[in-house]
């Protein structure tokens, strides 16, 4: 079938999306574009059909009415919609009713893990529970059931988030850039905050939201928040829109970022301000920050209060309206706005009782649902609260979530620990559970490596060689592991500890107390060079210990990180993984077998050269996959391995596929098996084109001289072209050169850049 | 029943990322859009 060019221009844009809508641009093919005009027919073919178009009730309406007599009569439909109402967009659907329900994908559709499904009055269970398990194991999606009312949980009670703190704000006179630094990491909400996240969705769109909120809710006893504010419409007015149009509550002038000021509609520097008094209560503990807050008459503490102590009020009010129970606001919060806390967790924290006593002393306006005086928690053991159910309600019990060995459950929820601990200590927990499968899991932050992850791993695969028949690197949350710690490799440096240990002088014994706290004491601290070979060793032996091991992925996977699912024997990988090896932007190379690995790949093909000089760009470009479909087309992914969706199923395939290698009777390579490297012919065409970068000023003197390094490991250094070499011979030249790189000013001011600025430097 | 082939209607800003999710999954997915004559201005007023 020929497709109209006009239409495939349309698909073309899917390509211009950032973030990018895309795992890989080769996913494209999976789609065709067609004509809601002509091809109308070739709708009998499909199994679900979602309508996506405006929203606007009679467009819709009109939509579904030409459509449904192209369908089959086994056909889920579905309306995407945010704010319209599902009943309605159905009401004319004749015998399609039962198959129809509302759908609510969050955008970006690719990112955000929330669905919202609304079911009309008349759907079909069984469509439901059909779309529930497909969305959740398929697209890797999180589902709630929403009620068929404006704005569903989510939007409703996140938006009134955003509307209070614009309504809070005014009446303190509190600053755009305060307020986002009251309401964004600090309260543990994300880093865009408020004003940030209005910017990036457009101004726009926020006023609409406003005045659908006031058109939509008139009964609200919070009606009067809803009136959209004068600065807003003015913005608007004047075609500041935010991200989109360059300019908006923020703006980015001479590299310095600048925030509105709505009474002379000007722009001066964004600073941010917190006071003292109020930066400390936001540090305690989070079970007194209400009182505290309360009771501090700083107009920022005032503001964050208020917030607060409408948004719970402003829910607990809701509630019955539009959800079964207080865990699926505080889940629509976490995953559509991505607050680490709900708002109900966090009221049940700061005490449910504590707390209403607070909101409602010296208050009488306060709106509270009856059956707030009923419940002492909102979540116990046992579940949820449901106003509705008048009681505690579990979980959806969908055999989908059988696949959920961890399923995340909310605080104050019961959350037993998984499985029997083997050992535990500050930086891993090595467990089972009951089926012959070890799990190797880090607690560090970020997961990342650092010289008690290594020697427990080398424990861990003692231990399991000995116990179980597979052994799994899995973390309870992503990231899979950022990298190295470098603040023990910058330490160890700065400490003369590269490869001595009797350099420390006293003075440099006093700095090391001043370091970060989360470091090894002193005396636990090995020279840089015994770190490499013991990470070296851990490496080696996970590759070749006599089980297999399975690396379950997601998110970042980057230098130490991605040479630990190197040396796995297989990998389950998340959609969302973010692999790399990335050493080159701290000025190193890959020592703990990255650079081995890629170069044993490599010999894999005929023709290795070109195959080295695309490993070698990767590596000395310090490039990072932008989902696990690049990471396959990297290198650094295999065709057996498993790319799945859902990132709660991870454990559950990566034991999978332990159970497949163990029941083939896996055995391990051979350890002193050879390999064929590029040599110095392989060398010279890499650095040929080296050159030419260094020519185009793509790449620094100093980058230059780092990747002249890893050109020599991954061609395996001064030998001939097709040269046999063993594993232990190319960990040895990772070494050398990661301890020369290490002892140069250069990589050191890298490292400490990266610590400090959290981006590379380019020296 | 298995959805094996969806069908989004709307190339718009959602409807085309909608496709892309799918896509992403190795769904095969048609997506019907209006044709540039008859193309109606797109809007999108979902919240966030």
């Amino acid at each position: 079938m020929a497709i109209k060019s006009t239409l495939k221009k349309d698909l073309d844009k899917i390509h211009t999306f950032k973030p990018e809508a895309l795992t890989h641009p080769k996913q494209a093919s999976w789609i065709t574009p067609l004509s809601l005009e002509d091809d109308l027919a070739q709708l009998s073919n499909c199994d679900l059909v979602i309508e996506a178009i405006i929203e606007d009730i009679d467009a819709k309406q009109a939509l579904f009415k030409k459509i449904t007599p192209h369908l089959n009569s086994e056909v889920i439909l579905a309306t995407n919609t945010s704010s319209l109402s599902v009943n309605q967009i159905g009401e004319k659907l004749g015998k399609f009713k039962s198959r129809f329900c509302g759908i609510h994908f969050f955008n970006p559709p690719r990112y955000m893990p929330l669905i919202e499904l609304i079911s009309t009055e008349e759907t079909d269970r069984e469509i439901l529970d059909n779309l529930e398990g497909y969305f959740t194991s398929e697209l890797g999606k999180n589902i709630l059931y929403a009620k068929d009312e404006s704005g569903f949980i989510a939007n409703r009670i996140g938006v009134f988030s955003i509307v209070a703190c614009i309504h809070h704000a005014q009446r303190l006179s509190l600053g755009f850039d305060t307020v986002d630094a009251l309401t964004g990491v600090k309260l543990k909400r994300p880093k865009s905050a408020t004003f940030r996240t209005a910017d990036l969705v457009g101004l726009d769109i926020l006023k609409h939201v406003f005045e659908q909120f006031e058109r939509a809710h008139t009964n609200d006893p919070w009606h009067h928040y809803f009136k959209t504010p004068e600065w807003l419409n003015t913005m608007v007015g004047n075609h500041l829109l935010g991200e989109k149009t360059k300019g908006g509550l923020y703006k980015k002038e001479d590299g310095i970022i600048k925030i509105y000021q709505p009474e002379n509609q000007s722009y001066v520097k964004a600073i941010y301000d917190i006071d003292k008094s109020v930066k400390e209560i936001l540090k305690k503990d989070t079970s007194k920050q209400l009182t505290l807050l309360k009771s501090n008459k700083h107009p920022q503490a005032q503001f964050l209060y208020s917030v607060i102590k409408d948004t719970c009020l402003y829910s607990a009010y809701h509630l019955k309206d539009i959800a079964h129970s207080t865990r699926d606001i505080d889940w629509a919060l976490h995953w559509g706005f991505g607050w680490e806390v709900g708002i109900f967790e966090y009221w049940q924290i700061n005490g449910v009782e504590q707390s209403l006593a607070l909101f409602l002393e010296g208050n009488e306006e306060v709106s509270t649902p009856n059956w707030l005086n009923d419940v002492a928690d909102f979540y116990i053991e046992e579940g949820a609260y449901s106003p509705m159910e008048k009681s505690f309600v579990a979980y959806s019990d969908h055999s989908i979530y059988q696949r959920q060995l961890h399923r995340p459950t909310l605080m104050g929820e019961s959350n037993k620990e998984q499985g029997q601990t083997i050992f535990e200590n500050d930086s891993v927990r090595f467990f089972h559970e009951g089926d012959g499968i070890a799990v190797f899991s880090l607690k560090t932050k970020l997961n990342t490596l650092n010289l008690e992850v290594i020697n427990s791993l080398i424990k861990a695969i003692e231990i399991a060689e000995q116990e179980f028949k597979a052994m799994i690197l899995w973390q309870d949350s992503a990231p899979f592991c950022a990298g190295a710690n470098l603040y023990e490799i910058v330490a160890g440096a700065k400490l003369g500890m590269i490869e001595h240990q009797n350099l420390i002088s006293s003075f440099k014994k006093k700095a090391w107390q001043l370091l970060k706290p989360n470091l090894p004491s002193l005396e636990d601290l090995k020279p840089i060079n015994e770190v490499i070979e013991l990470l070296q060793q851990a490496l080696m032996s996970l590759k070749y210990s006599k089980i297999p091991t399975v690396a379950a992925v997601e998110g970042l996977a980057l230098g130490g990180g991605c040479e630990m699912l190197l040396h796995c024997d297989s990998r389950v990988v998340h959609t969302e993984s973010y692999v790399g090896l990335v050493e080159m932007g701290v000025g190193l190379l890959p020592a703990g077998g990255g650079c081995k690995e890629m170069a044993r790949r490599a010999a894999k093909h005929e023709n290795m050269f070109p195959i080295l000089a695309k490993y070698f760009e990767q590596i000395g470009l310090a490039k990072v996959s932008s989902s696990a479909m690049k990471a396959l087309e990297m290198g650094y992914l295999d065709e057996n391995d498993l790319i799945v969706s859902q990132r709660l199923e991870l454990l559950y395939f990566a034991k999978q596929k332990a159970y497949l290698m163990i029941n083939k009777n896996y055995r391990p390579e051979d350890v002193n098996q050879t390999f064929k490297v590029g040599g110095t012919t392989a060398k010279a065409n890499i650095l040929a084109q080296l050159t030419n970068m260094k020519t185009g000023e793509f790449i620094s003197e100093y980058d230059d001289f780092i990747a002249r390094k890893i050109a020599d490991v991954l061609c395996g250094g001064e030998v001939d072209p097709g040269t046999e070499v063993d594993s232990q011979y190319l960990l040895n030249l990772e070494k050398i050169h990661f301890i020369e790189l290490l002892k140069k000013d250069k990589t050191q001011d890298r490292i400490e850049h990266m610590l400090i600025k959290h981006k590379p430097l380019r020296n | 029943m298995k959805i094996n082939r969806v069908g989004v209607l709307g190339s718009g800003v959602m409807g085309t990322q909608i496709a892309g999710v799918f896509a992403n999954a190795n769904i095969p997915t048609l997506l019907f859009g209006y044709q540039e004559h008859v193309k109606k201005r797109f809007r999108q007023d979902s919240y966030f």
